[in-house]
């Protein structure tokens, strides 16, 4: 795998601005990739698109550099073959079987007829679809067209592939599936993957890091697990008497969000779980669940602090 | 990443097998880059045009429309042989539409109908399920992309017209008391059919993939390309009536071609000879208006240049800013 030295970066942009007209889609993004999963976040219009876009090499940067695996991939149209991307949108002919389809696929990306072919029946075989492989698309589930997508992705085993929105559309068993080969694709199988997607929960039990584009600039970028540490509030959650609770611990001088899931209970003091235990005492409310709030990556885009004055959508 | 299963067949403890499950395997072959993309994209434009690794309805079409060629051409060539036989060369020539020149008169309306049917498959389905854009991530650009389809397609056509040709060719052949005294007098017809096909399915092809390429749903094409060979045919044959206007006529795709056929096969007078020698009833669309070619070679391979690559240049442009 080809890195830029200095960084061990797989894939950079380096103030990429891209203007569609009067819009402009991105502006001076910095962004590097590394190995591993990372998470594109973003809302409609936040540039999701445009940067994979210009990292595949589909369109130009109006300015600044793109280095894919070392190369600049508007110039080099092969640096796609070590380059795998799944689309969010509907992109398999129906009349066609999958095994067929991921070989030609394979073909396309360069690999020789024979080895395309044992590839298409490997790939397949990885992302569950080995049994169904010789029946026309057409007839398959979402979740099995969805991993028809992601195996022509792979079928020609890039370094890095990019992922839009893998998961859309299917119901949460399909969805844990689809994470859980996307955690694969790199966990086991050693393949770079950036994932763009608009949902928290997919991004947070998926990815080790992540980058929040905001109206095509980069509103954050790091690890996932600085984003979801524990903060220094306690959640509670219990079973009656929350109010007489509540006003428990504001008679010994705590601070208290409530919620709509339970209470919220912000202090560093090392007592602070004495002071809980006492109050619940107190107001004789049954202890349901008591832990450390992680902040959830919802927050990114609402702005919500580290007190977290919303717990209940999001106590652990 | 491995791990291994081991399991007893029957009741011999020896006949116990061990499965392996290996695990993902990098991939540590060969890529053969943007050679072996456009081939891929040539070999499966071919498949699809003649329906082959599909199943039968996807097969009816092409294989109708060569059979009817090939059937049509057989008949030619096995009247041409009984002409021959029984009323030597002078009886031969004298059944209607057994040339080399007059079958192409014939078989361009059978030609232009297959590519409405056919070329569609080629880039519309691609594009309407949104397939084209795998391809535009991989490493093949958008021109690559076109030019195999493209080439693809003229492949299937050029042995669509060229193969009725060898079926008459072989008829009129066989037919001939003395084959080799035959082949010895008319050789030059072969590299004639063979220019004249290439040429018809070149400017076809063009045609037909600009067709293809601009409309999203194969059944709009086909009705696209009918009416671009009909429609320009039937404005512009009043025109061809008065020698002064008769320019108007390298507007309509059906003239062009039936033209240029004229002129490969040396026409001008070969088509009015044999013109006069056959029966209205049987006139190939070409003739039925009966006027011998009155343009210039040049003004001719001008137009005939202009229908064949303004299409390919309009249609390269437009895949050109395609992205996904």
């Amino acid at each position: 795998m080809t890195t830029t030295p200095e960084t061990g970066a797989l894939m950079t942009l380096g103030k990429v601005t891209k203007r569609y007209a009067a819009t402009v889609a991105l502006h001076e993004v910095d962004l590097s990739f590394t190995e591993g999963i990372t998470g594109l976040l973003g809302e409609n219009g936040a540039g999701k698109s445009t940067t994979i876009k210009i990292l595949l090499g589909l369109i130009p940067p109006t300015s600044g550099s793109v280095r894919v695996l070392g190369e600049d991939v508007t110039r080099n149209p092969l640096v796609r073959s070590r380059l795998g991307y799944m689309p969010e949108h509907d992109c398999l002919p129906s009349e066609a079987p999958a095994a067929e389809f991921l070989c030609h696929m394979a073909e396309v990306s360069g690999l020789p007829a024979a080895r395309a072919r044992m590839r298409a029946a490997d790939t397949l075989r990885h992302v569950g679809l080995f049994e169904s492989r010789h029946r026309p698309m057409g007839t398959y589930s979402t979740g099995m067209k969805q991993r028809v997508k992601l195996a022509q992705a792979l079928v020609h085993d890039p370094d890095i592939v990019l992922l839009d929105e893998p998961a859309a559309g299917l119901d949460p068993a399909g969805r844990d599936d689809m994470l859980g080969l996307v955690r694969k694709t790199y966990r086991e199988f050693g393949i770079t993957v950036v994932f763009s997607s608009h949902l928290m929960s997919d991004v947070e039990r998926t990815c080790d890091r992540i980058t929040v584009l905001q109206g095509g600039r980069v509103a954050r970028s790091g690890e996932v697990a600085e984003y979801t540490a524990e903060t220094r509030t306690l959640f509670v959650e219990v079973d009656g008497n929350r109010e007489r609770f509540v006003s428990a611990l504001k008679a010994r001088g705590v601070a208290v969000g409530v919620g709509k899931g339970g209470v919220a209970v912000k202090g560093s003091d090392e007592n602070l779980f004495d002071l809980v235990r006492d109050a619940l005492v107190e107001a004789e409310a049954p202890l349901r669940r008591m832990a450390p709030r992680r902040r959830e990556l919802a927050e990114l885009f609402t702005g919500v602090g580290e007190d977290g004055a919303e717990p209940g959508q999001g106590g652990r | 990443m491995s791990d291994a299963t081991t399991g007893k067949a029957g009741g011999d403890p020896k006949a116990g097998g061990v499965v392996f499950d290996i695990g993902y395997q990098r991939y540590g072959g060969p890529r053969e880059g943007r050679r072996r993309a456009r081939l891929a994209v040539y070999k499966d434009g071919f498949r699809k045009v003649l329906g082959l690794g599909r199943g039968a309805r996807a097969k009816l079409l092409p294989w109708a429309c060569i059979l009817l060629m090939v059937g049509i051409s057989t008949v030619l060539a096995s009247m041409a042989g009984f002409g021959q036989r029984t009323l030597g060369d002078v009886g031969a020539e004298m059944v209607p539409g057994t040339s080399h020149y007059f079958f192409y008169s014939i078989s361009i309306t059978i030609l232009f109908v297959f590519a409405a049917l056919m070329a569609p498959r080629l880039l519309c389905p691609d594009r309407r399920n949104g397939t084209l854009h795998l391809y535009l991530v991989r490493p093949l650009t958008a021109t690559d992309y076109v030019q195999a389809r493209w080439a693809a397609f003229l492949t299937v056509m050029v042995s669509v017209a060229w193969l009725p040709q060898f079926v008459l060719l072989a008829g009129r052949v066989l037919g001939h008391p003395e084959p080799l005294a035959y082949l010895d007098t008319n050789w030059t017809d072969i590299p004639k059919f063979l220019l004249a096909g290439a040429a018809v399915a070149a400017m076809v092809t063009a045609v037909s993939m600009l067709a293809s390429g601009l409309a999203t749903r194969r059944g709009y094409a086909s009705v696209l390309l009918i009416a671009l060979f009909v429609v320009p045919n039937a404005v512009t044959a009043p025109f061809a009536l008065n020698p002064q206007l008769q320019w108007v006529s390298m507007f309509s795709l059906g003239d062009v071609l039936g033209e240029t056929n004229k002129l490969i096969f040396n026409g001008t007078q070969q088509a009015a000879e044999a013109g006069a020698q056959v029966e209205p009833a049987f006139r190939g669309p070409d003739d039925m208006d009966s006027v011998p070619t009155q343009f210039s070679p040049r003004i001719l391979l001008a137009a005939y240049l202009g229908w064949l690559m303004a299409p390919g240049a309009i249609l390269w442009m437009y895949y050109r800013r395609l992205t996904p």
